[in-house]
């Protein structure tokens, strides 16, 4: 699986980074960036996509 | 066998959770998701926020019908559930009646008008429609009295002195609220409207509306009127439950449910509809409801509870982001930490770190909410 971010709309709550810190962290304001992406731990990568409050992650192909 | 089918009633974000959540957990029946609103499922955050603003409708969507679809997920849009019957399993959409092995209720609360004169001439703000109708009402130099002292009330205000017009804000309480921070910013968030130009009418009871010519005029118990082109309701929601009432136990804050969602047999229900006890993070927010949904999903699977994180809040007033992780304890203590881009509060209970608050300090607020769970130690101790 791969992971794509939308960070217009992301809002810094650092939730993804918490579920899964090998492939997501925070800018210097708080914004999303995917470290892998293709995520080798794809089960926290879901949970990360599925507790972003913002619904800022999605899962592709 | 008897196929399985799971109904989730409600496409907003707990509804929308409950169902990826159940495929994502491996539920091999159908899954179907109706909703009384059509077009795609929606988040309510960015209705307040950058819809108010101007955004597109779109950048509050949550999936599509056709992502829905690649999932094996049926929506059902502006379809209404009407009837239930727990004894023979079904669910009356529209004029069909669907029977299911496994229901999850989502459909979210309506908002309260508190007062019946003229209430069929205030805006309020919880549905898509609700937002659009209201954007196009904030005409610059418009003069709009939002009545809600609470965090809805507080982005509306936010909203409308952003596209110019002139803004009071009316609360019944004496100290404004901003979700579940509860009156901890009471002082700072007041301070924020009176330096953006909101006219602050705390402790006032709004009674009424009555038209004046093009305009209106809000009543308020002690006697008062503001004179008004537009009045926001924005004082709280209540549980759409009330098609439930003779089929499952109810109350004023929701269906009530056991601690991961179940209601009655092969029922349950997850967001602002429901009442769990005990209760997940900030009842009423975003990440409950995600967290909510996914529960209900694990438990329909006879699956453990999901990993679940602390619960976080935000809002936006007046250009500042308030961020809240964790919980907040009754009267905490408080202690400031100091970052790059301002400072963040720590609520400690038992010298404990159990939530974290910040006010436009996003830089601060990504390292201070490390120290969650952490035991301050550096305490003032006071001289011997």
């Amino acid at each position: 699986m791969r992971v794509e971010v939308d960070a217009d709309i992301c809002v810094g709550s650092g939730q993804c980074v918490m579920a899964a810190p090998e492939a997501f962290d925070q800018d210097d304001d708080g914004i999303v960036v995917v470290l892998e992406e293709a995520p080798r731990d794809v089960a926290s990568a879901r949970q990360a996509i599925r507790l972003c409050p913002a619904r800022a992650l999605r899962e592709v192909p | 066998m008897r196929c399985r089918r799971a109904v989730v009633i409600g496409a907003s974000i707990a509804g929308v959770t409950a169902a990826e959540s159940l495929r994502e957990a491996g539920y091999d029946g159908d899954v179907v998701l109706a909703d009384a609103e059509v077009g795609n499922p929606y988040q309510r955050p960015p209705l307040s926020k950058e819809v108010l603003a101007g955004a597109p409708e779109t950048v509050a969507e949550l999936t599509s019908a056709a992502s829905l679809a690649t999932q094996g997920i049926e929506l059902r849009t502006g379809t209404r559930a009407t009837n239930l019957d727990t004894t023979n399993r079904s669910v009356t959409l529209d004029d069909e009646v669907v029977s299911f092995t496994e229901l999850v209720l989502a459909t979210g609360a309506a908002p309260v008008v508190p007062f019946r004169q003229g209430a069929e001439l205030v805006h309020v703000l919880r549905t898509r429609d609700h937002a659009a109708a209201l954007r196009a009402a904030l005409l610059p130099g418009a003069r709009v009295v939002v009545v809600g002292g609470g965090v809805l009330g507080s982005e509306i205000a936010t909203a409308a002195r952003d596209r110019g017009c002139a803004v009071a804000l009316v609360s019944a309480r004496p100290v404004l609220g901003l979700g579940p921070t509860g009156t901890l910013l009471g002082e700072e968030l007041a301070s924020l409207h009176r330096s953006a130009g909101v006219a602050l009418h705390l402790g006032r009871l709004a009674t009424g509306v009555v038209a004046d010519g093009d305009a209106v005029r809000l009543h308020l118990a002690d006697g008062g009127t503001l004179p008004a082109d537009v009045v926001v309701v924005a004082a709280g929601a209540a549980p759409q439950t009330r098609w439930l009432a003779d089929a499952l136990p109810t109350s004023s804050r929701g269906v009530r449910c056991g601690p991961t969602g179940r209601a009655a047999p092969s029922v349950w229900a997850a967001g602002d509809c429901a009442h769990w006890r005990p209760t997940t993070g900030f009842p009423g927010t975003q990440t409950a409801a995600i967290d909510q949904g996914r529960i209900v999903a694990a438990d329909i699977r006879g699956l453990p509870g999901p990993r679940t994180l602390p619960p976080y809040f935000w809002a936006d007033v007046h250009g500042v982001r308030v961020q809240l992780v964790g919980r907040v304890p009754i009267a905490p203590e408080r202690r400031r930490t100091h970052g790059p881009d301002g400072t963040c509060t720590l609520l400690l209970e038992d010298r404990t770190v159990v939530g974290v608050l910040g006010r436009g300090a996003p830089r601060t607020f990504r390292t201070a909410r490390q120290a969650l769970g952490t035991v301050v130690t550096h305490e003032r101790t006071p001289a011997p």
